[in-house]
């Protein structure tokens, strides 16, 4: 039980929200989380490319659409992409100290990552559906 | 006794330099960890090379020959090449921080030993995916 004066919150209530960034563990626990996440996903889509060096664009198209197989590479943009915007927030947070140019870094390169990543998705869903 | 207090005097002698970006190398450890960020960035911007070649396959069969004839270039090569190296680099030193997020191996001569073994895995694992798909 909590000693301190605030009363009724709990330890979990008042660690919450806490940081610079007013979020907790959070930006930590995603990062170690899509870092886990993308080792073995990582590993799917590099046999991906790696074996459709040298096929033509359908035998590709088959590989990539194979249901065993487009759900990895799904997957691994999303954690990928999400990861990498994670990463730059922190090397952005760390490097640009002016608040106006922190912030548009921060949101351009998470604009810039959101429409990669939907692009890359929408690529995928495409391809998958076989349209 | 009075040339002691002459700064010019202390040139050359083996005076203790304060940690100035200019004379101040840093130790392994450092260099993998800025390393690690280094790589970080060249992965990010490497999401545009993976987000091209899923629009490419998705455009149809004359986009991906472009994105094929660029990638398949001696430039586009040394890029994909890159890529490999940071990717790999990358993930060990990631597999590296999950032993050390886990508590072990955190003293000097340990973290240093697991950092070399990081540095030959990158360079291995590249040359080799790169020897396999050159000659497999």
């Amino acid at each position: 039980m909590s000693s301190s004066p605030t009363g009724l919150k709990s330890d979990l209530k008042r660690v919450r929200g806490l940081g610079s960034a007013k979020a907790g563990t959070q930006h930590f626990l995603h990062q170690r989380l899509t870092a886990l996440a993308n080792i073995p996903l990582v590993l799917v889509t590099l046999w991906v490319v790696i074996s459709s060096v040298g096929s033509g664009h359908a035998d590709i198209i088959e590989r990539v659409g194979s249901p065993f197989v487009g759900p990895f590479v799904l997957l691994f943009v999303l954690s990928a992409y999400y990861h990498a915007s994670l990463g730059l927030s922190n090397i952005i947070e760390d490097y640009i100290s002016a608040e106006m140019p922190r912030m548009v870094a921060l949101i351009l390169m998470r604009f810039g990552l959101i429409i990669l990543g939907v692009m890359s998705a929408i690529s995928l869903l495409k391809i998958m559906v076989g349209v | 006794m009075s040339d002691q207090n002459d700064v010019r005097s202390t040139v050359g002698r083996d005076r203790p330099l304060s940690p100035h970006l200019l004379n101040y190398s840093l130790p392994l450890l450092p260099i993998t960890s800025i390393l690690g960020r280094i790589t970080g960035i060249g992965l990010a911007i490497g999401t545009l090379m993976l987000t091209w070649w899923l629009l490419a396959l998705a455009s149809g069969g004359g986009a991906y020959a472009l994105f094929a004839n660029v990638m398949g270039s001696p430039p586009g090569l040394v890029v994909l090449f890159g890529f490999t190296i940071s990717l790999f680099y990358h993930m060990c030193k990631g597999i590296r921080q999950f032993i050390w997020d886990s508590g072990q191996g955190l003293d000097v001569a340990m973290a240093e030993r697991m950092t070399i073994v990081v540095i030959m895995a990158a360079v291995v694992l590249s040359i080799g995916l790169w020897a396999f798909i050159l000659f497999f």
